[in-house]
């Protein structure tokens, strides 16, 4: 079983500090792997481990990408087909060009996690599908079954969980429930920088990438709380506490 | 200007098309169940993203729509992205907004996991996910023109089983006092201990995610947050809770917010009123007693 796993790097969010007076973000912090593409390498890793095959990690992303890139490789996948100057990045110029890396070679499966968590916008399985005339499986919480030609899922949509089949290829989307992504151990982060790493360019590609709408603008909301601290005695804490709840409720 | 719609529940299909109707928009729908617009297309229940597409192709041949508009759930995005992808139209999913000026239309949406909300500007004809929770349309009249549509079977992928999830009633919307537990409650069984609270105070439960989804120790219907309920309480008690950004924009509108956390460096120290600095396990047992 050949699988092409789609990642994506984002900042690390949690990182991100807000500038007070401004409510702008500052972005300079570091990257790391997506958590859900970690849910669909984690899955990917484990089919292989049953049907064996190859795992290859494909991604888009800015020029760190390349150093990124190694959680993915030290997670298991065998090697990567990255594209690292893609800057001007929305759903269908990252779509594209996932494709085309996907096109490269040919593969039973296509992973990727069901949104990325810094955008949540959750096309890419469905353009991905779309642009390489493939079915789509998404917001998978379980594979079923999978063998050669055959998958089977489970799909946990808003008000009903659904089974589905389709034939390979397919396109799967995973939802974060799916598993628990290894913690790669130190043998594995030392192998991971000796595994091939295909490193291409858009202009290789022959796509270009364009704008489809305009950031205005993208501030922090204004939260308006009195945040006074009570602290100091547990016996005197939950007076006032008691006292504060009879007042407000 | 026309907007054509798209979405399986009847209750987020009519909110969309009284915000499209307050934009200006001549509203057309396709829908399972009966439902507000200008022209309903009513068809059978059909959860198949293939098949679905395909219709909202049909209809936009005939419509001609500068807008085409889907509910964000998990089927709207889906199809969203694959109708958009086929049309070669831009697409912008989970908008808690809409603004139409002129030929272009501007939306807000939760940007770096729910960190910052960014305003987007793309020009029509585009496709736009609408979050139907978020809008707050005015009551609009329609003089419903109803008819009958089927949707073509397309579907690329076999349906075995598909089942309702089981829903437990649960009053966290009218509800006037809230507690929400976090992940600082250590085991399932410690909810007891918030259930005697809940009980004295005669609140609602409500939780952030990991403990509906991860561990499963409460049913999803109770998680409040981005992915869940938007609650608006008089009082809510925050018991444990980090305060994620995802969870805390859930909790915006509560009119007074109360935590108890043990780290005096959890961010939800911002989104309460009073915060207050100890260990839940110690202040509740002895809230109980004094309340």
């Amino acid at each position: 079983m050949k699988i092409a796993v789609c990642v994506k790097e984002i900042y690390n969010l949690e990182q991100i500090k807000i500038v007070k007076e401004t409510r702008e973000p500052i972005l300079d912090v570091p990257k790391k792997l997506d958590d859900l593409s970690k849910n669909a390498l984690e899955e990917a890793m484990k089919i292989k481990e049953k049907l064996g095959g190859e795992v290859v990690a494909i991604s888009a992303g800015f020029p760190d990408l390349k150093k990124t890139i190694k959680e993915a490789l030290a997670m298991g996948a065998d090697k990567a087909v990255i594209v690292t100057d893609f800057t001007e990045s929305t759903p269908e110029s990252a779509a594209l060009v996932l494709s085309r890396l996907i096109e490269k070679d040919s593969y039973d499966l296509v992973l990727l996690g069901d949104a990325s968590s810094d955008d949540y916008s959750g096309q890419i399985a469905s353009r991905i599908a779309e642009i390489l005339s493939l079915p789509q499986i998404t917001f998978v919480s379980e594979i079923r079954e999978v063998s050669d030609g055959k998958i089977v899922c489970l799909r946990d949509m808003d008000d009903y969980i659904e089974i589905a089949e389709s034939g390979l290829p397919c396109v799967v989307s995973v939802t974060n429930e799916i598993n628990e992504p290894r913690i790669p151990a130190l043998k594995d982060i030392l192998k991971a920088s000796k595994k091939p790493v295909e490193s291409l360019s858009v202009k290789d590609l022959g796509v270009g990438t364009t704008r489809s709408y305009e950031v205005i603008e993208n501030l922090a909301p204004e939260i308006d709380r009195r945040q006074e601290v009570i602290e100091g005695d547990a016996g005197e804490i939950v007076k006032k506490l008691a006292e504060l709840i009879r007042r407000e409720a | 200007m026309k907007a054509l719609v798209f979405a399986e529940k009847s209750d987020h299909l009519t909110r969309i098309s009284f915000k499209l109707k307050e934009l200006g928009f001549e509203v057309h729908a396709l829908s399972f169940a009966e439902a507000k617009a200008d022209y309903l297309y009513l068809a059978k229940p059909n959860f198949d993203y293939a098949s679905v597409t395909v219709a909202m192709e049909k209809l936009s041949e005939t419509v001609n729509p500068n807008i085409i508009v889907f509910s964000s759930t998990k089927l709207g995005k889906e199809v969203s992205a694959r109708f958009a992808q086929r049309k070669n139209i831009p697409c912008i999913t989970e908008c808690l907004s809409l603004e139409i000026e002129d030929s272009s239309i501007t939306v807000s949406r939760y940007s770096l996991g729910g960190k910052t909300v960014a305003k987007l500007r793309t020009s029509l004809p585009a496709v736009i996910a609408v979050v139907a929770d978020a809008i707050e349309p005015a009551e609009q009249n329609f003089q419903i023109n109803v008819q009958e549509f089927e949707i073509p079977e397309f579907s690329q992928i076999r349906t075995v089983s598909r089942e309702e999830k089981k829903r437990e009633a649960v009053g966290l919307k009218e509800a006037n006092v809230i507690i929400c537990v976090g992940r600082g409650l250590r085991k399932k069984e410690d909810l007891e201990l918030v259930k005697e609270l809940a009980h004295k105070l005669n609140a609602e439960i409500g939780c952030t995610r990991p403990l509906s989804h991860d561990y499963r120790w409460l049913p999803e219907e109770r998680m409040i947050g981005l992915s869940g309920e938007k609650v608006s309480p008089k009082l809510l008690i925050s018991v444990g809770v980090s305060g994620q950004i995802q969870h805390a924009v859930g909790i915006i509108n509560s009119k007074t917010v109360i935590a108890i956390n043990a780290d005096e460096n959890a961010p939800m120290k911002e989104h309460s009123d009073y915060f207050v600095l100890g260990d839940l396990y110690e202040i509740i047992p002895e809230l109980i007693k004094n309340l």
